[in-house]
């Protein structure tokens, strides 16, 4: 079982923002948008520009940090309407407060990124397409299927994946976004993707209740 | 308290009866492959049908303001450029115009003259994502200022935005006719979310102030008590 | 381009004004701090979370082995990391923005910290070397900005300190040429040598009849405020930092620009500062003794260990 622990507009000066804890790693991100963009290079006529910067947990950002951008850039660029803020930018920051793994694996980073990142998207109020959520896990030696893996298990294990979902009436609906690593068949992959889209829709009716508990704070003038 | 559908992306929204008609309001998207009607962000959905006509439209709170034609607004200004001023509705957000001619019977010899940090209260005149959004300062159905124009002195601040809007579209709201029995006071709304407010005192403004921004935190049987021990605590 | 925050005149005048007559927006005196919370992590050493008002600041402490520079063999490494990200406010740009005003806001601040905890000796890095000339403990602090509200520079002091006091790093033993590192459930892990804890105090300046009135008047009626929120700073006609500890020693004083202030009006500023800093020294010191106290050290776990069984 996972402990999730999800906290929703704690930062005043941006738009969005939430902490999300997963087992033992926690996230800090914000969105902001959209803003006018920064830099003149940063203007696309047709839609917003992403802006996303990803914050390590101690040092400075590295190529890992870069590469986890990227990754991320390709994940939400279809996920959110775009074209509906020509020439505008939309700032996406993650602090990592806690990683929860080593700096050569980034797998419960990223999930726990795009799940901290969705929530603080619906918190700014930027048009979404869609719902989506992340999990990941690991296939051990033995050739068992591990969700949320720990330092110990991800140092062991044969292969380790991640996979973003989109949710349709809370459901899973399609693969937005896989990642694997190792040495897998590929009966195990198919197995590996169905257990990650459990794994969401099981944490998605928690995440659905924080949301709504947030939107009902946020009306607590209205219809209270 | 009325029954509020909670809905977030990826949610179906069922068209209850087909009208002829369907108008979406905001965070609402049409897909026009299957004729399905897509939430774009997470909150309380908004049916209302009048007559022939539907209205969908997704209510929810949040602080950027995305300009829309006759919206009441608050900016500060923060430059000029050739004939026109430029306004900011939010922190950081794109800036938008205000033509130095858009005040009700302004000549090019007679118009009046704006500095940097002034306060404005305007409406939007035209809001097009593609062009530059414009504001005006003239009532369209008397051609008159209509309230519109400098905010001199008192003091502006921010609130979240669909807090103004109830604020600014229900004349009775609790927490301002609970203000309303404590001291005098001239104020204005603008939708992106920033409350102007002007009282003879420094004090009650400050009062004010805090009791507006905080009674966002607040169920609607608090808020009495709450404003009178602000009030009293600030020595009022 | 780089966007300030939008204040108007209104609020300008408005703030002015009411602290001429000793009034805040937030209800608070001039000479007033907001309400600090400090919040230890409870099940890692050396990650705290501290908040100051709206103004939000988190600071992790690591540390490693490496080899120590050349031309100082016998001490160990200490950086502090402090870049603003926007993640508290889209005012801070992201990446190298050389020339613009929120990297010279960003480098005034990391100096400032810089000078009041590595250069006034608050960590003595003597003591971490482990073998002169070869290897040493390099620690370092990476400040995580989160909510900004004005006062970043006392607040991230404080972060700071209060992290490297809490931090412990592992316990070693050092074996011919070769080091022993033990891990937490070895051996009791310990913590840094930490020799005095300076403390930020920054005061804002204002003139209520204006800078001209500042420098030709004889009148010394500027107004003097501590724990500045971001509106009062913006409008602030100049800024002072004191870093102070318990001892009433002054370990550095900056004041870039602004106001012209009286020595006499300086002196006084010092004075309160340091009963600040006594205040706030003694709250650091308990919340860390209760700390301390909820950890078991590793002999009373493993005998409770024992005593389950």
């Amino acid at each position: 079982m996972s402990s999730i622990n999800i906290n929703t507009g704690i930062l005043e000066q941006v738009d969005g923002s939430c902490i999300f804890q997963i087992n033992s790693t926690k996230i800090i991100s914000s969105v902001t948008g959209p803003i006018e963009s920064s830099r003149i290079k940063n203007e696309i006529p047709t839609r917003a520009y992403l802006d996303i910067n990803i914050i390590p947990e101690k040092g400075v950002s590295s190529t890992r940090e870069s590469l986890l951008e990227t990754k991320l850039n390709k994940i939400l660029k279809p996920m959110i309407n775009l074209n509906l803020y020509p020439r505008q930018s939309i700032q996406i920051v993650i602090q990592v407060l806690k990683s929860g793994e080593f700096r050569d694996y980034s797998i419960t980073e990223l999930s726990t990124i795009v799940n901290c990142v969705y929530i603080s998207l619906l918190n700014s109020g930027i048009s979404l397409k869609s719902s989506f959520l992340s999990s990941c896990c690991v296939i051990l030696q033995n050739n068992e299927i591990k969700l949320n893996p720990t330092i110990d298990d991800l140092k062991s294990c044969k292969s380790n994946h991640i996979a973003v979902f989109n949710l349709k009436n809370a459901k899973t609906d399609e693969l937005i976004y896989c990642d694997s690593l190792g040495s897998f068949s590929d009966d195990q992959f198919f197995k590996v993707l169905n257990y990650c889209a459990t794994d969401i829709e099981h944490n998605n009716e928690f995440i659905r209740k924080s949301i709504a508990n947030t939107i009902e704070k946020d009306y607590i003038w209205k219809f209270q | 308290m009325t029954e509020q559908t909670l809905i977030i992306p990826g949610d179906d929204i069922n068209i209850s009866e087909p009208t002829s008609h369907m108008t979406l309001g905001p965070n609402i998207l049409h897909n026009i492959e299957n004729n399905n009607l897509i939430p774009t962000t997470s909150g309380f959905l908004n049916v209302q049908t009048k007559k022939n006509n539907t209205i969908y439209y997704i209510e929810s709170n949040t602080k950027r303001y995305i300009p829309n034609v006759n919206d009441f607004v608050i900016g500060t200004v923060v430059g000029t450029i050739s004939e026109n001023y430029r306004v900011s509705l939010n922190d950081f957000s794109t800036t938008v115009l205000l033509n130095q001619l858009a005040f009700p019977n302004a000549t090019k010899k007679n118009r009046p003259f704006l500095k940097t940090g002034d306060l404005i209260y305007a409406r939007v005149l035209r809001s097009d994502p593609d062009l530059e959004v414009e504001l005006d300062c003239i009532d369209p159905t008397t051609g008159k200022e209509g309230g519109f124009g400098l905010l001199n002195g008192g003091l502006n601040f921010n609130v979240k935005l669909a807090f103004a809007r109830y604020l600014l579209f229900n004349s009775n709201a609790e927490i301002l006719n609970k203000l309303v029995s404590k001291c005098q006071f001239e104020i204005a709304i603008g939708v992106n979310g920033k409350i102007w407010l002007k009282t003879d005192d420094l004090k009650t403004t400050i009062a004010c102030m805090t009791s507006i921004q905080q009674s966002q935190n607040w169920s609607k049987s608090e808020i009495s008590n709450k404003v009178d021990a602000i009030f009293k605590s600030s020595g009022l | 381009m780089a966007r300030d925050f939008d204040i108007s005149t209104n609020q300008s005048t408005f703030v002015l004004e009411a602290l001429k007559q000793n009034i805040r927006l937030d209800g608070r005196k001039l000479l007033q701090m907001r309400d600090l919370d400090i919040h230890i992590s409870p099940d890692e050493y050396g990650y705290v979370e501290v908040s100051l008002g709206k103004t939000k600041v988190a600071c992790r402490v690591s540390s490693e082995i490496t080899k120590p520079y050349e031309d100082r063999p016998f001490e160990g490494l200490f950086q502090i990391k402090s870049e603003i990200s926007p993640i508290c406010s889209p005012f801070f740009e992201s990446g190298l923005t050389s020339n613009s005003k929120q990297s010279n806001d960003e480098l005034l601040i990391s100096r400032l910290i810089e000078k009041a905890i590595r250069r006034s000796g608050a960590l003595d890095v003597e003591s971490l070397c482990i073998i002169a000339g070869e290897k040493c403990w390099s620690v370092r602090a990476d400040l995580q900005f989160l909510d900004y509200d004005g006062n970043f520079t006392d607040i991230s002091c404080i972060a700071v300190i209060v992290a490297l006091m809490h931090y412990r790093k592992p316990d070693l033993e050092i074996d011919g040429d070769d080091i022993v590192l033990f891990n937490v459930d070895q051996r009791e892990p310990t913590p840094l040598s930490i020799l005095h804890i300076p403390i930020c105090i920054t005061f804002q300046f204002y003139n209520p009849n204006g800078d001209v009135e500042n420098v030709k008047g004889d009148s010394n009626d500027e107004l003097i405020l501590i724990d500045s929120t971001l509106l009062e700073e913006k409008i602030s006609l100049g800024s002072m930092t004191l870093t102070l500890n318990k001892n009433k020693e002054l370990c550095q004083m900056i004041k870039s620009g602004g106001l012209n202030i009286d020595a006499s009006v300086i002196m006084n500023c010092c004075i309160l500062a340091n009963k600040l800093v006594d205040e706030l020294t003694d709250k650091i010191q308990t919340l860390l003794k209760i700390d301390a106290l909820s950890r078991k050290s590793g002999m009373e776990r493993e005998l409770q260990v024992v005593n389950d069984r």
